[in-house]
């Protein structure tokens, strides 16, 4: 059996003793190693906060959060929210906001130096870290701040991985980036998938999670309202309007075309949209 | 008629070795909306910065509703030109929206007893006139954005650049600031400049202008510009679904029309032949 990275026990949380109403109910999630989970939901879902509390930024009002073999819960320790944020590396929006250092590899090294790590290691961390998000080695000495909007973000996003964290949390990570950089962006995340990193990826971008994620699941007003593969989430388009998501392009395309009454079997991605209309299209054709 | 001319415009920034822009010459149709597109780096936001006169060029020349942009005209061409950035937390100077859209107004010497109407005038074209009272926290990223509007729109601005104003929305800001542009551009009252990523917004502009590596390499009608699929993937930049979906059943060896067409169009188009 797999190993679970993250389970969610009964997690209930509270901002604060005046708020009105909890930012999260009840939660019970399991993820396992490995995974590569979409988290959606409009804004103030609950999004934001869950992955807060994985990352030990903050404690459960109740119940408990495993990562690894750390444990918290609201009575937890600061020592023990820190050591759960060891397994964790959290990109936040806009990250490139935070980059602060004169050179790149003074940015990327500024978590590993913190962990006390040896000089060789942190070198090395900066060297994979660069190779990790698809930016030259070349790179390391220059400025931060006289790249390109995309290669912050990406420069950004090494020093994250430079503490080479077992579960990635992205927060919107292609915002504002063009095309070209999203792709990039995205098949860089998918890489440290394969070798074995487990991530949880915030997104409004329903074609990214149809096109990446093996689970999603659905926040709504601080309830967890549903957890399960992506075919299933993006089949019932239904379930996905009531609560307040986009459709990928595929799914409402295929949803249009059922309403002028071109059935076809639910599809998740263009490409096998594209496969099917075209087996049906050719195949009229020798007829 | 041209709202904003850019004649052989050159823009280079203080020590780097290369112009920005280069070689720049653009027509924007006034009570048109035209889309910029481009790579994040291709001079898309330099050239609103120009247009606007916040960064002055030293070689060619830019016109807003005929006055040249030059540093002595500063005043006038603000009064022409509104721009509405990316980050709406960036852009909230007032305690209330009322008092952010009265900012710029009363910076403009706008009279008081004026300035009550325009404002409200304004909210009520954003649809945030029952929330002129509220504070800025109590806001979404949607709302501010279409207060920033607001607050341009109360100044009777020619010339609305958006420069990706809708790209740090979630998809229901997303949604009415679209919705919000695309009433402005049924009054016609206003020439629209938007720089997105966007595929979705870009296919609701009249025009589309593609920016790469400071230098112009296509423009024109919505339809005619995203009618080119491979260049826009050469470039880099997004690609309207309709779109897409048209050039993987033309990789699949379908014979579909060698034209635009927006998802509704496929939809149809596809209904057609099956």
């Amino acid at each position: 059996m797999a190993q679970s990275a993250i389970v969610i026990k009964n997690v209930g949380f509270t901002y604060s003793a005046i708020a009105a109403h909890p930012a999260l109910k009840d939660l019970n999630l399991t993820i396992e190693a490995g995974s590569f989970v979409g988290i959606v939901g409009h804004t103030g879902s609950g999004k934001s906060t869950l992955v807060s509390l994985i990352d030990g930024l903050t404690r459960p009002t109740s119940g408990t959060i495993q990562v690894g073999p750390v444990v918290v819960s609201a009575n937890s320790s600061a020592k023990e929210l820190a050591a759960l944020r060891q397994h964790v590396g959290y990109v936040f929006q806009f990250p490139e906001q935070q980059l602060f250092a004169e050179t790149v590899a003074e940015d990327i090294a500024f978590g590993p130096t913190n962990l006390g790590w040896s000089d060789d290691q942190i070198q090395q961390a900066v060297h994979d870290a660069l190779d990790l998000v698809g930016l030259p080695q070349s790179m390391a000495q220059r400025s931060p701040f006289a790249l390109s909007g995309g290669q912050m973000r990406r420069v950004a996003i090494a020093g994250v991985l430079a503490m080479r964290p077992a579960i990635l949390i992205l927060d919107e990570p292609t915002a504002g980036l063009d095309a070209a950089s999203t792709n990039q962006l995205l098949a860089n995340v998918a890489q440290l998938h394969a070798q074995g990193t487990t991530i949880l990826l915030i997104t409004h971008q329903m074609d990214q999670v149809a096109q990446y994620a093996d689970q999603v699941v659905v926040m709504n007003q601080g309830h967890l309202v549903k957890a399960a593969p992506p075919q299933e989430i993006f089949a019932d388009p239904d379930f996905l309007v009531a609560n307040h998501l986009n459709l990928p392009a595929a799914v409402e395309i295929n949803r249009q075309l059922r309403q002028v009454g071109v059935e076809l079997p639910p599809t998740m991605k263009m490409a096998d949209l594209a496969d099917r209309l075209a087996a049906r299209l050719g195949g009229q054709k020798n007829e | 008629m041209n709202a904003v001319t850019l004649t052989d415009l050159q823009y280079q920034y203080p020590d780097t070795k290369k112009p920005v822009l280069d070689g720049i010459n653009l027509n924007f149709p006034a009570g048109k909306w035209t889309a910029l597109i481009g790579r994040n780096g291709s001079g898309k936001s330099t050239m609103a910065r120009l247009i606007d006169g916040l960064l002055i060029a030293r070689r060619g020349q830019i016109t807003v509703n005929g006055i040249p942009v030059t540093e002595d005209n500063l005043t006038k061409i603000h009064q022409h030109v509104g721009i509405v950035f990316q980050n709406p937390d960036n852009q909230f100077v007032g305690a209330t929206v009322a008092d952010d859209v009265a900012f710029g107004l009363e910076n403009r010497q706008v009279p008081r007893e004026e300035m009550p109407s325009r404002i409200q005038r304004a909210l009520e074209a954003v649809d945030m006139a029952g929330l002129s009272e509220s504070e800025p926290t109590m806001l979404s990223g949607g709302q501010k954005q279409r207060v920033a509007i607001a607050g341009i729109l109360a100044l009777r601005p020619q010339v609305i650049i958006l420069d990706e104003a809708t790209s740090m929305l979630d998809p229901a800001g997303r949604e009415l600031v679209l919705a919000l542009l695309e009433r402005l551009r049924d009054q016609q009252q206003f020439t629209i400049i938007s720089i997105t990523h966007d595929p979705a917004e870009m296919a609701m502009a009249d025009r589309v202008v593609v920016l790469d590596q400071g230098k112009i390499v296509c423009q024109g009608t919505t339809a005619e510009v995203l009618r080119d699929v491979a260049l826009l993937e050469k470039i880099g930049v997004g690609i309207p679904a309709g779109q897409q979906l048209r050039q993987e059943l033309a990789d699949r060896g379908i014979a579909v029309p060698d034209r635009y067409f927006t998802v509704e169009e496929m939809v149809k188009w596809l209904s057609q032949q099956l």
